[in-house]
C-alpha cells in the first residue's frame, strides 16, 4: 500500500522538487502478526524540474492518494496528471502562491507587499525627533526640558 | 413566533439542504457539526435515506505547522509538531524526536530510562486518546454515560502528563537525546493508583456498551471495510486491524524498546464499526499491559544522552562552571546542527501509522518536515464506506474512524 506522498523543495538544486512516495508491502487479506512480519518499506523519489512541474497521478491505484496529491498541488504547485479533481484542499481556493515553496515568504506575499501598519512602527523615539535621527540627542534634550520645567515649578 | 419552529431549526443543526430533486437530496453536513469531531464538511447525496455519494471537504484547520517547523530550531520544532494531533501530542513528539535521532546517529545511545519513560507516556497518551474517542463516539450514538467514565480515566492520565512535563495537553517533554528532566516524586504512586483502578473502569465501560443492544444495533454491519479495501485505501491502525490485517508499527518496526515488552495485536475480521470499537477497547487493555511492564522494569538512571553536542549541561552545573553556562547558552540560542540526509520514521499512534519524513541540509533548523498523518488517509475511506448506508449512520462511521483534524489539516 501507499504509505504517503510528500514533496520537498530544494530551491537551488536541479531538478528543483522531489515528490516522495513511501510504499509498504502488506497482505491484502486477513493476516496474523506472524504473516505480516516486517513488511518491506520502499521510498521512491521522483525529481521534478521547476519549469515542468507535472507528475502522473497514482489515484487510480490508491484512491486515498487523492488528498495527499491535492495537498502537494496546493502547497508546492506540482500538478498531477490524471487526477480526477485536483484542487486546493488546505488553502482557500483563491490563494496566491504555494506556501511550502522555499521562496515563499514566511508572512505571506500579501503582507510582504503592504507597508507595515503605523502601530507596528512605533518605537520609543520621542515626538519631535529631527529626521536626521539623532535619537540620543533628542532624548537628552527631552530630559533637560523636563528638568527645567521641574525647576521652574519649584 | 413559536418555540417549536425555532427548536426544529436548531435540531437540524448545521445540516443544510443544498438541492432537492424528487426522492433524492444533496445535503451539506458540517463543517460546524458536533459529530464531525472537528471541522469536516461532508456533502452527501441521499436517495430517501440511503447515501449514494459522500464528498468531504477539509482544510478548515490548516495552520501551516510544517512551514513553521522549517523556521524553528530542531528542538523548538517539536513544540509545534505536538500540536498536530492534539489528542496524542506525545506520539507526535516521539516520532519526530526518533527521526532526528536517526539523522544524528545517536539512536543506540539513548539511556534506557528515557526510553522507558517515553514508552510509558506514549501508551498513556494512547489510552487518553482512545478515552476521548470512546466518550465522543458514545455521545454521537446517544450513550452519554460512557463519556463521564472515559473522561474520568483521561483526567487521571492528564494529571500524570502534567506531573511529568508541566502541561496537561502539550507538555513538550521529549527532547532529542532523551527527556526533559526526570519524572517527579509521587508520579509512580499516582501511576500505581491508575493501574489499580483501570481494570474495573474498563469492565464498567464494556458493561455499558459491549453487549448493549442499542449500541450493537447502531454499530454492527455499519461501514464495512474488507481487508483488501483497507489496504487499497491505505488504512492503518485500529481501522486496518478491525479488517483483519495485524499490522502494528510497534511489532513490525519496533522502536524505543517496544521489542522488550509483551503485548498482543488485537484484530477482528468483520471490518464494521463494532469491530473497530472492540479493537480499540482491546488495545486499551494491551496498552495497560505495556504500562504495567514498563512500571516494573523502570530503574533509576540517566535520562538524557551523554553527548555535549546535543544535550545541554545539567542545570545544577550552570551556577558553578563558566564553561557549562556558555555551553548552555550556545545550545539554547543556536541549537545544534544535524548532518545532511533524509529519514522516514514511523510510530504507532493511536490512529495508525504516524510517520515523519525529515530532510536536513546540515543546518540548525529542519529543512523539511513532512508528516504522514494517519487520519488524513483513514478518513478518505468514508467515500466508499458510506455508500448504501443510512444518513443516520454517517456520524457512526465518522466516529468509528476517529479522525483528528489538527492532524488532517496541519
Amino acid at each position: 500500500m501507499l504509505l504517503d506522498v510528500g514533496a520537498v523543495d530544494y530551491l537551488e538544486r536541479e531538478p528543483r522538487f522531489d515528490v516522495v512516495y513511501h510504499l509498504l508491502a502488506l497482505p491484502t487479506k486477513p493476516a496474523t502478526p506472524a504473516e505480516v512480519g516486517t513488511p518491506r518499506r520502499v521510498r521512491l523519489l521522483v525529481g521534478v524540474p521547476a519549469d515542468d512541474t507535472v507528475v502522473p497521478s497514482v489515484v487510480d491505484l490508491w484512491p486515498s492518494a487523492d488528498w495527499a496529491e491535492c495537498e502537494i498541488f496546493d502547497l508546492y504547485g506540482i500538478t498531477f496528471e490524471g487526477h480526477p479533481n485536483l484542487r486546493r484542499v488546505q488553502m482557500p481556493a483563491d490563494w496566491e502562491g504555494y506556501p511550502l515553496r522555499k521562496d515563499y515568504p514566511m508572512r505571506g506575499p500579501a503582507r510582504e507587499r503592504s507597508p507595515r501598519p503605523a502601530f507596528a512602527l512605533k518605537s520609543n523615539v520621542p515626538a519631535g525627533t529631527p529626521p536626521s535621527g539623532k535619537v540620543a540627542e533628542a532624548l537628552q534634550a527631552q530630559i533637560r526640558r523636563g528638568r527645567a520645567e521641574d525647576e521652574s515649578q519649584a | 413566533m413559536s418555540f417549536n419552529s425555532a427548536g426544529g431549526a436548531a435540531a437540524l443543526g448545521s445540516i443544510d439542504i443544498v438541492k432537492r430533486e424528487g426522492n433524492s437530496m444533496t445535503l451539506s453536513m458540517g463543517p460546524q457539526h458536533p459529530s464531525t469531531h472537528g471541522v469536516l464538511q461532508v456533502v452527501v447525496d441521499v436517495s430517501g435515506e440511503t447515501i449514494e455519494r459522500a464528498d468531504m471537504e477539509i482544510g478548515y484547520l490548516h495552520t501551516g505547522i510544517e512551514k513553521s517547523a522549517e523556521n524553528l530550531f530542531w528542538t523548538q520544532a517539536s513544540t509545534v509538531i505536538e500540536r498536530m494531533d492534539y489528542l496524542s501530542p506525545l506520539s507526535n513528539a516521539l516520532c519526530y524526536v526518533l527521526a532526528v535521532e536517526q539523522l544524528l546517529g545517536i539512536t543506540d545511545r539513548i539511556p534506557e530510562r528515557a526510553q522507558q519513560i517515553r514508552v510509558l507516556l506514549c501508551e498513556l497518551t494512547r489510552l487518553s486518546s482512545h478515552c476521548v474517542w470512546l466518550g465522543t463516539h458514545g455521545i454521537d450514538i446517544g450513550a452519554i454515560t460512557t463519556f463521564w467514565y472515559a473522561f474520568d480515566i483521561r483526567e487521571n492520565i492528564l494529571d500524570l502528563v502534567e506531573e511529568s512535563g508541566g502541561a496537561r495537553m502539550h507538555p513538550n517533554y521529549l527532547r532529542i537525546g532523551g527527556i526533559n528532566g526526570d519524572i517527579p516524586d509521587g508520579f509512580v504512586a499516582k501511576l500505581d493508583a491508575l493501574i489499580e483502578k483501570f481494570p474495573a473502569r474498563m469492565r464498567d465501560l464494556r458493561t455499558l456498551l459491549q453487549n448493549n443492544p442499542i449500541w450493537r444495533d447502531r454499530t454492527i454491519d455499519i461501514g464495512i471495510v474488507s481487508a483488501e479495501d483497507a489496504v487499497r485505501w491505505n488504512l492503518t491502525g485500529p481501522v486496518l486491524r478491525a479488517s483483519g490485517v495485524a499490522y502494528d508499527v510497534r511489532k513490525a518496526f519496533p522502536y524505543s524498546g517496544y521489542q522488550n515488552y509483551e503485548f498482543d495485536i488485537p484484530t477482528r475480521t468483520e471490518g464494521d464499526a463494532y469491530a473497530r470499537f472492540l479493537v480499540r477497547l482491546d488495545e486499551m487493555d494491551e496498552s495497560m499491559r505495556i504500562i504495567s511492564q514498563v512500571r516494573k522494569a523502570m530503574k533509576p538512571g540517566p535520562i538524557m544522552i551523554d553527548d555535549p553536542k546535543v544535550a545541554a549541561p545539567p542545570k545544577e552545573t550552570i551556577a558553578l562552571s563558566m564553561e557549562a553556562l556558555i555551553h548552555h547558552f550556545k545550545i539554547v540560542s543556536e541549537s545544534f546542527r544535524v548532518p545532511p540526509g533524509d529519514v522516514y520514521q514511523a510510530v504507532e499512534g493511536p490512529r495508525g501509522e504516524l510517520g515523519y519524513y525529515i530532510v536536513s541540509n546540515g543546518n540548525n533548523r529542519p529543512y523539511r518536515v513532512r508528516t504522514r498523518p494517519p487520519s488524513l488517509y483513514n478518513l478518505q475511506v468514508l467515500k466508499q464506506m458510506a455508500l448504501g448506508n443510512l444518513i443516520a449512520d454517517m456520524v457512526v462511521m465518522i466516529g468509528s474512524l476517529d479522525p483528528v483534524f489538527g492532524e488532517v489539516d496541519r
